[in-house]
């Protein structure tokens, strides 16, 4: 189990990602990242609120089914962190590789 | 449990959030129902499915700054009238010096916390400084005393430098643990119970 700290983080670039292919809304959001990450309807709002407050993402509300839905659409900012952390995956990556190989040397 | 059921006792757990930020998270959950019905879902299946209300408003109420719990929970159940005001000034001989003794307590309890934890640093700081002059004394002939001493004597300050190092990391994070134990355990106080 990751720690909740490092698991809040990678949830917010796993949410920004699934904006950048498409503006979507709450329910849509869990139902796209079930695919890599098991995430409930009550963690990801907080999520939202956070990277609203944080201006990676904007809201804005589109009429459907003759009641208001509220759209999340990415923000240049939160484009930016998302190629920030692809960016430092090289890094994230080496310390995966050094933290398993000492595991491994471990355990032989 | 249907929609209306859920909504109600998510908004009740929630009494102590500003009306805005209340009803917001209100209107998430509201969307949540309709787009779980368009999906073929019933009332009762969705409210099953998002789990339960009470617990829902806890988890967001932990995450409100403790500031905003602790200015709704202390409000005076009339409001804040001539009347409360007065008591509570009058009352300040009484619940200010508490308050200032158990923020004391508080701060002492951090301060011989982290006291204890560089006293320990120090303990491993020394006794690798002293390993290393040891050494240094022996190359450079200071000191006159048989080799399987000097070896002795240089093992035991490794040694102690290395345990009482690895204790106190071991105690900081046990520190860093607590505090943040006790800092949700602070904010909780300030969370109302469900009647």
């Amino acid at each position: 189990m990751l720690d909740a700290q490092m698991r809040r983080g990678f949830l917010e670039i796993c949410v920004l990602a699934a904006l950048a292919r498409e503006d979507s809304y709450g329910y849509k959001i869990v139902k796209d990242m079930s695919a890599c990450v098991s995430v409930t309807e009550s963690t990801l709002y907080p999520i939202l609120r956070r990277l609203e407050s944080a201006g990676s993402l904007s809201v804005y509300s589109v009429e459907h089914n003759g009641r208001l839905r509220k759209i999340y659409h990415i923000t240049p900012k939160g484009e930016e962190q998302l190629k920030d952390f692809v960016d430092d995956w090289g890094e994230i990556a080496a310390m995966y590789e050094f933290i398993k190989g000492g595991l491994e040397h471990e355990q032989v | 449990m249907n929609k209306s059921e859920f909504l109600d006792s998510l908004r009740a757990g929630l009494s102590q959030l500003p009306a805005a930020e209340r009803e917001q998270n209100i209107a998430y959950y509201e969307e949540l129902f309709s787009d779980m019905q368009e999906e073929g879902m019933s009332e009762e299946e969705a409210a099953a499915h998002l789990v339960d209300p009470e617990q829902i408003a806890r988890e967001i109420l932990a995450e409100q700054p403790l500031p905003l719990l602790v200015k709704s929970r202390v409000r005076p159940s009339g409001g804040w009238t001539a009347l409360s005001v007065t008591l509570i000034v009058l009352g300040s001989p009484v619940w200010l010096p508490l308050l200032i003794a158990l923020a004391a307590v508080l701060l002492s309890v951090l301060v011989v916390v982290w006291a204890l934890i560089l006293s320990v640093l120090a303990v491993a700081l020394a006794a690798g400084v002293s390993a290393v002059a040891l050494v240094l004394a022996a190359v450079f002939g200071y000191l006159n005393i048989p080799g399987y001493l000097m070896l002795g004597l240089v093992l035991i300050c490794v040694g102690l430098c290395l345990l009482t190092g690895l204790l106190a990391a071991a105690l900081c994070r046990a520190a860093v643990r607590g505090g943040k134990w006790l800092w949700r355990e602070i904010k909780k106080l300030f969370i109302k119970k469900e009647r």
